[in-house]
């Protein structure tokens, strides 16, 4: 038999070119230069940052994490080095590996956003930004900007306006119906999107009857939102126009198939970083032996692939 | 020098309990043994189900060596929760994903003669201090040892220190061996019958305990290099959960990762 060509693992979104669609989430990869003793980050579609504010964050104080069956919470905090220290210090380094570097940035007004987006516009080494949308802001009265349609058009307008990079706009699951929140992002001129951010949760420590977190509640992540993460993909694949990055419990190459038939052109993958800490490398990989062994040519042709019938 | 971490599958070489409830698991790796320090841990992780989810952080307890090549080291445990039940369940010849050696260790580096190291475990917390007291032996050190426990069946490795020809004093809540009382006790009247020894306290143990060494270190006007626990996600330093408050060198606090600054802290740093 003669051996069949390599698949094409390459995949577009919108503007912004991955080698695969296999991307490292923010807030689990940290700056990327974690897991470079583990792997050549030259191999990955893509990695999103630790999300960036203009400032130093600090973070919130511990215990800031706790295990929940097949998930986690975490309350971090938002803690970051800040914009320039990460300019200064990480992007030179990461810049050497030829990988999508998204930088995830975040405020707490619209206005740290415009500042994050004019500040990286134009930085080398920058393959995108992804807005994090989950955050309260605080002169809307402490609303989280991605649970209002209108807030999430103003701000990704906002940012749209500042930057020639693509924009990926990070959404939260925690509202009513996510493809509303999806189409205020894309009419505002959003590349695609992330879906989704963390389930809001909580955790009680029975013998001492304390939060398990400091912060009380935090956000869930890891298998166990992989379900709700599938039908939100599915859903809004539905009713937006522009690519979606499929991200939340995603563990096996089966997950990251299941999330590209529901209509996802990439993922991201999170919390699996944590328990198995070279999977990014493996799912591309396994992924593209995949594709051999179905005789599929082109990783696009399962995007959106489900039947229905 | 470039951080060299791995992440490898090492079937179980053997595993026993040395007291109820306390384990001691023997792993193969010349690459994570020939490069790990004292301090260092590794990230466990117990099979390849989803619950628990989490690996789990294991200090490296000591080296295993045969004609002075380093082949594996081993792992003290005591079980505690889920994760360390089905721990204690593996047994030789099944594997388990270990990504190490990771974090901080101790610093030895200043470590001349004419200095005392004092070295102080409580409870699981001896679980490092092997590896340290081995490490200070070859550098010609004669570290005095104290280790504290709940009971004598849970005074664990002492006759591992005793085979480095070290005498470690020895406390007991319960009184059952050594005197009774808590460790710090000890130690306190020790520094306090050696005014003006010229040392440094390397310690690791329940938070209370490390509180208590700290101060004592402080009243004493010796540095202390404490090991600290907190609960880890990835142990790489990317997930940011398993922070401790740590002064400024100005003013104010900064969170600091028990898993990459540490574990090993400046007791004078921590703030409890």
């Amino acid at each position: 038999m003669v051996a069949r060509a390599s698949p094409s693992l390459s995949v577009e979104l919108n503007g912004l070119k991955l080698k695969n669609p296999i991307i490292a989430a923010s807030g689990t990869f940290g700056y990327g230069l974690e897991y470079a003793p583990l792997g050549d980050l030259g191999k990955l579609g893509g990695m999103v940052t630790k999300g960036l504010s203009m400032w130093e964050e600090k973070g919130n104080p511990p215990p800031r994490i706790c295990e929940t069956p097949a998930g986690m919470l975490n309350s971090i905090g938002l803690e970051n080095i800040g914009m320039e220290n990460f300019i200064s210090q990480k992007l030179p380094q990461l810049i050497q590996y030829d990988t999508a570097i998204i930088v995830n940035i975040w405020g707490r007004e619209i206005d740290d956003y415009i500042k994050a987006a004019e500040r990286l516009d134009g930085v080398n080494g920058v393959a995108a930004l992804e807005v994090n949308i989950s955050c309260p802001n605080i002169k809307k009265g402490g609303i989280t900007f991605g649970t209002d349609p209108s807030v999430t058009f103003e701000l990704v307008q906002a940012v749209r306006g500042k930057t020639s990079l693509p924009l990926l706009v990070k959404l939260t699951p925690n509202v009513t119906d996510i493809t509303l929140i999806a189409r205020s992002a894309e009419d505002a001129g959003a590349n695609a999107l992330s879906l989704i951010n963390t389930l809001l949760g909580m955790e009680i420590d029975v013998s001492t009857r304390r939060p398990s977190l400091a912060n009380i509640t935090g956000g869930l992540s890891g298998p166990a939102i992989r379900p709700v993460a599938l039908r939100m993909v599915y859903q809004t694949a539905k009713k937006v126009n522009i690519p979606i990055v499929g991200v939340g419990g995603i563990s096996s190459v089966a997950d990251v198939i299941k999330f590209m038939l529901a209509g996802a052109s990439a993922v991201q993958i999170g919390t699996a970083n944590f328990f198995d800490p070279t999977i990014c490398w493996r799912l591309v990989n396994e992924l593209e032996e995949y594709l051999r062994n179905e005789n599929i040519s082109d990783v696009n042709q399962l995007v959106g692939a489900l039947r229905e019938e | 020098m470039e951080k060299r971490i791995y992440h490898l599958s090492l079937p179980l070489r053997k595993q026993n309990s040395i007291a109820p409830g306390y384990w001691l698991l023997s792993l193969k790796s010349a690459q994570i043994a020939s490069v790990a320090t004292p301090g260092q841990f590794v990230m466990l992780k117990i099979g390849k189900s989803f619950d628990p989810l989490l690996p789990r952080p294991m200090s490296i307890h000591s080296i295993i060596k045969e004609d002075n090549h380093r082949l594996g080291f081993t792992i003290l445990y005591k079980v505690v929760g889920k994760g360390t039940r089905l721990l204690a369940e593996k047994r030789s010849g099944e594997s388990l994903a270990i990504v190490g050696p990771l974090g901080t260790g101790f610093n030895l580096n200043h470590i001349a003669s004419g200095y005392e190291p004092i070295v102080v475990g409580g409870g699981i917390g001896i679980a490092p201090l092997l590896f340290l007291a081995h490490e200070l032996v070859e550098k010609g050190q004669t570290p005095t040892v104290f280790l504290g426990a709940n009971s004598q069946e849970e005074l664990l490795a002492l006759d591992e220190f005793e085979s480095l020809r070290l005498t470690p004093k020895v406390s007991t809540e319960d009184g059952s061996k050594g005197v009774k009382g808590m460790v710090t006790d000890l130690l306190a009247s020790y520094l306090d019958d050696s005014k003006g020894s010229q040392g440094e306290i390397f310690a690791c143990g329940p938070a209370p305990m490390l509180k208590k060494v700290a101060s004592l270190a402080k009243s004493y006007g010796l540095k202390s290099q404490l090991s600290l626990e907190q609960r880890m996600a990835c142990g790489l330093g990317a997930c940011l959960g398993c922070v401790v408050k740590i002064r400024n060198k100005n003013s104010g606090h900064s969170y600091q990762r028990v898993c990459t600054e540490g574990p090993v802290f400046n007791g004078e740093d921590i703030i409890w």
